[in-house]
């Protein structure tokens, strides 16, 4: 066998091994029933912000301390415990992208993305009110 | 039906346009004739051809020039009757940041893609000599594609492209503002560009970036020019230095806009394996790849059909970023991507990459046969055998970043419902780290091989001493630093290695060459990256809550503990001093420069024993409160030789939203008399018929008057207010005036207008309870190896691109 096929073989297999041993990181997309099922496993939940429900969030209290309610894609509505700060405008996002997992009564959560309509889009309501 | 409207000019864009669509036709023009040239069998048909298209090409790269002075003209001069102006800029923005304007919108950036892209062809075009042909006639095709992406024209129903000269009532038809003729009047400011695009990284970060973005056309042009003319005798030296330029710029760029998240980011890190990122770094991995394989070619005749694949892939991967990062398919996954412009672009970008990839692998696969291979087998001990393994090394890098960003494009390929991994960084560390590992010794130990045939003795001999001074090192700075995870001590040995074996090199074998010093300085450069990235990142620590050795991600963590590591954010009342590690932590106040909210956030350090105080300085943290995008949070950072200290507001309070329980105070004063506050006192110097409070606009009619009290507090003066109080059409108005430093609210309650000019003040001090801020600072040991390691990389591989423009003279 010559030389180059031998290296061509092995780029091939350390390709291979390296993104097989990478699968298991990819998670789809949960939900809390999913989480709840397997406590202290990381989970991705993507869902909305129940905004009936209290936001609790005082910096003077506790200032790594945001809890509040979420509802995932099953229309599940669970608390969210999350040990940071609140982010912005939080209560006008339109989704919510949750990172963490469930432990105790809540889903403890390590990371937030929201996502908020408009970002920097312009849209004709703002043109319309200057 | 068209009204006409009034206040607008026409003229900057319709000339604007007008150089697109010539640009575009000349672009055109340009390929076809250097496609005939290259393809001409008689000689002065060749010279027709080339001259004709060298002229189109010139025509086009001033058109494109002159595009780009049309925009910059309309957004200089604030004309939002522009879509692009009103929707990218505003007329506050300062000078410096109407460039940036630019690389905010997509057409802008593919304005400025374009001009490198001209500039590069242009010096191409010039110096190629038989190449130039066969080499434009792909930039030139390059030119076409990329340029019809701002023509913005509809062909046969479907619209190409979007036009950068778009005017704001026809990309908003339908709004009722547009029904007036006058709507101008109404619009009096622009969007504003995005605040964290407002940072001198992002002016300079982006340039550069796409200067890097262009330059790896060069090096695919002659790849494919060297395919089609099954040439590669005189291929090698003028591709070979382009290929360093591109490594070069390329590699610039990406650093910077490192250094800009760094600098006005909030995640704590310059580099998070971001979509956006991971995008302009594998291309660079690839091109550095195409290199140094190009090396082995020109030394050894091997490997020639693996850089042509290399550069090949390279471009290709440089498009296919545009796409990721463009096209909005990232979508969620991204922190910064930006706004997806819609299928149009989409299927633009795919083309495109069908175009290139159809073109390359059909030349390829006819031509490459034409590529003579030498026959005999590589040895194992030479140099040009461990580049090659490096270059593979290089390879894998990129396959493993390109198949977990591609996350979006393989779901809606395949329909899958992936999810991008929840921790990326401990993802992508898990490999990177240990593909780290390997490259830091082979640029180590390579160089010390020579091309074809080695002898493996010496070569021992050689590496004892740097194997010493590697060793005492490595257990200097790991004991030193704590180093104790079986992964950091991988990558501080390794990395040690390849800054020693590279001094080493430059010591025993080179030290009269300067010129051929390029290749090992740059790998010093990238052995001293790689230990500052260990170093940095490794005793990264949160310092606003004491915890010690956030580690790289490297082992996995329970859920319990990354929840202790999130509770890292303190809060400071003002004037209230907290402990934060070393450190006492006062917040002072805030103070507005619009549109940046700054905080200041006083540190001090006290000696333990003495309580003498050791050092004092102070941070500024900067928030701004976007309507659009919420807090927007810069560090600030107190730079050490030997860590910085880098702090952030995490959350801040919205002074208009607490409510003012609190009563204004009112006294009656004469000027000189005295007021005092809780940290201080005001006098009141008398009252102004000048009002010269900016915040009070002064209208026809008005019946204006100020007074004006300075403040001092226990040192002696220190601020002025000036409340203003004026009747505007009947009506009496109050202008508050606000000292932020005490928090202090001052007012004009009445004007008494007696014979010694007696004031009624109404002022109001709320407790300090009611001002706090939130914030945490982060340690980042070492950091400044990263910052040099990168600047001795690029100058090392300017280096190698000066000694090979040598040769080819």
């Amino acid at each position: 066998m010559k030389k180059s096929s031998v290296i061509a073989l092995v780029l091939i297999a350390v390709c291979l091994s390296v993104i097989l041993s990478l699968v298991g990181d990819f998670s789809q997309d949960t939900t809390f029933a999913t989480a709840m099922d397997k406590p202290n496993k990381s989970f991705q939940i993507v869902g909305t912000l129940d905004t009936l429900q209290p936001m609790e969030y005082d910096a003077i209290k506790d200032p790594n301390h945001f809890a509040f309610f979420v509802k995932d894609k099953e229309g599940m509505t669970k608390r969210v415990v999350f040990k940071g700060t609140k982010p912005m405008d939080f209560e006008r996002s339109e989704s919510v992208t949750l990172t963490g997992s469930y432990v105790g009564d809540a889903f403890q959560c390590t990371k937030i993305l929201t996502k908020c309509p408009s970002k920097y889009k312009n849209d004709k309501e703002f043109v319309a009110s200057k | 039906m068209n009204p006409t409207f009034q206040g607008e000019h026409l003229l900057p864009g319709q000339i604007g346009h007008f150089l697109v669509l010539l640009s575009f036709i000349s672009s055109l023009v340009a390929t076809i004739a250097y496609i005939f040239s290259a393809q001409a069998k008689l000689l002065t048909n060749q010279e027709d051809w080339r001259k004709l298209g060298r002229v189109s090409f010139f025509v086009h790269f001033a058109s494109i020039l002159g595009v780009f002075v049309s925009l910059f003209y309309i957004i200089f001069t604030h004309r939002f009757e522009y879509h692009y102006a009103w929707s990218h800029s505003s007329t506050v923005l300062p000078f410096k940041y109407l460039l940036s304007c630019f690389w905010e919108g997509q057409e802008g950036s593919f304005l400025l893609w374009l001009i490198w892209h001209g500039l590069l062809g242009c010096i191409v075009a010039v110096n190629a000599k038989k190449w130039e042909a066969p080499v434009m006639a792909t930039v030139s095709g390059v030119q076409l594609i990329l340029g019809a992406t701002i023509i913005g024209l509809y062909f046969f129903g479907e619209k190409i492209g979007s036009s950068p000269f778009a005017l704001l009532r026809h990309q908003m038809q339908g709004a009722p503002i547009f029904q007036q003729p006058n709507y101008l009047e109404f619009i009096k400011d622009g969007n504003g560009l995005n605040p964290l695009l407002q940072n001198y990284w992002m002016v300079i970060h982006p340039p550069i970036l796409f200067m890097g973005f262009a330059a790896t056309l060069i090096p695919f042009a002659y790849t494919i020019a060297g395919l089609w003319k099954k040439d590669f005798t005189d291929w090698v030296k003028p591709t070979l230095s382009w290929g360093l330029f591109g490594v070069a710029v390329l590699g610039l760029g990406i650093c910077m806009g490192g250094a800009w998240a760094y600098e006005s980011l909030s995640f704590g890190g310059y580099w998070a394996w971001d979509p956006v990122e991971n995008a302009s770094l594998v291309p660079w991995l690839t091109l550095v790849a195409g290199v140094h394989t190009l090396n082995i070619y020109k030394h050894s005749k091997f490997s020639l059909k693996t850089t042509l694949l290399f550069f090949i892939l390279t471009f290709f991967l440089i498009i296919y970023s545009t796409y990721l990062t463009r096209t909005g398919i990232l979508g969620d996954t991204s922190v910064h991507a930006f706004t997806g412009e819609g299928a149009s672009l989409s299927i633009h970008l795919i083309g495109f990459l069908i175009i290139i990839a159809i073109i390359s692998f059909w030349l390829f696969f006819k031509n490459s046969k034409a590529i003579a291979s030498p026959q005999k087998e590589e040895a194992t001990w030479t140099r040009e055998f461990w580049m090659y393994i490096g270059s593979l090394v290089l390879l894998i890098s990129a396959i493993q970043i390109t198949f977990t960003t591609s996350i979006p494009v393989w779901n809606k390929m395949f329909g899958l419902k992936l999810a991008p991994p929840a921790d990326p960084m401990y993802h992508y560390n898990r490999i990177q780290i240990w593909i780290a590992v390997v490259l830091a010794v082979l640029i180590g130990i390579t160089q010390f091989f020579k091309y074809k045939n080695t002898e493996i003795k010496k070569v021992v001999k050689d590496q004892i001493a740097t194997l010493i001074i590697t060793t005492i090192i490595s257990l200097i700075i790991g004991f030193h630093q704590h180093i104790n995870q079986i992964q950091a001590i991988f990558i501080m040995v390794t990395a040690v290695y390849a800054v020693i074996a590279n001094i080493g090199y430059l010591i025993k074998i080179k030290v009269k060459e300067v010129t051929k010093w390029g290749a090992s300085i740059a790998h010093f450069g990238f052995g001293l990256m790689l230990l500052g990235i260990l170093l940095s990142s490794f005793n990264k620590h949160v310092i606003s809550k004491n915890k010690l050795n956030i580690d790289l991600g490297l082992q996995g963590k329970t859920d319990q503990e990354t929840h202790q590591e999130n509770q890292q954010n303190i809060l400071l009342f003002r004037n209230t001093p907290a402990e934060m590690s070393d450190y006492t932590l006062t917040y002072l106040g805030d103070s507005v420069v619009a549109p940046n909210h700054f905080y200041k956030i006083q540190y001090t350090k006290f000696d333990k024993q003495t309580n003498k105080q050791l050092e004092k300085f102070i941070l500024y943290p900067l928030a701004q409160i976007n309507p659009k995008m919420g807090l927007i949070s810069s560090p600030d950072n107190k730079k050490y030789w030997d860590r910085d200290v880098f702090t952030y507001v995490t959350k801040t309070l919205d002074k208009s939203s607490v409510p003012d329980t609190m009563q204004y105070t009112k006294q009656t004063v004469k000027p000189n008399d005295t007021l005092y506050f809780k940290n201080g006192y005001l006098i009141f110097r008398g009252i102004n018929k000048n009002v010269s409070n900016p915040n009070y606009i002064p209208e026809q009619g008005d019946i204006a008057l100020s007074t004006q009290l300075d403040a001092y507090n226990l040192d002696g003066k220190t601020n002025t207010v000036e409340p203003v109080y004026f009747i505007r059409g009947n009506m009496q108005n109050r202008l508050e005036d606000t000292l932020h430093n005490y928090n202090l609210y001052v007012r004009i309650a009445k004007i008494n207008m007696d014979k010694e000019n007696t004031v009624d003040i109404e002022f109001k001090q709320p407790a300090a309870e009611n001002d706090y801020v939130v914030m945490k600072a982060i340690v980042f040991p070492h950091i400044n190896i990263l910052g040099i390691g990168t600047v001795i990389m690029t100058l090392g591989s300017i280096l190698a691109l000066f000694r090979r423009l040598k040769q080819t003279k």
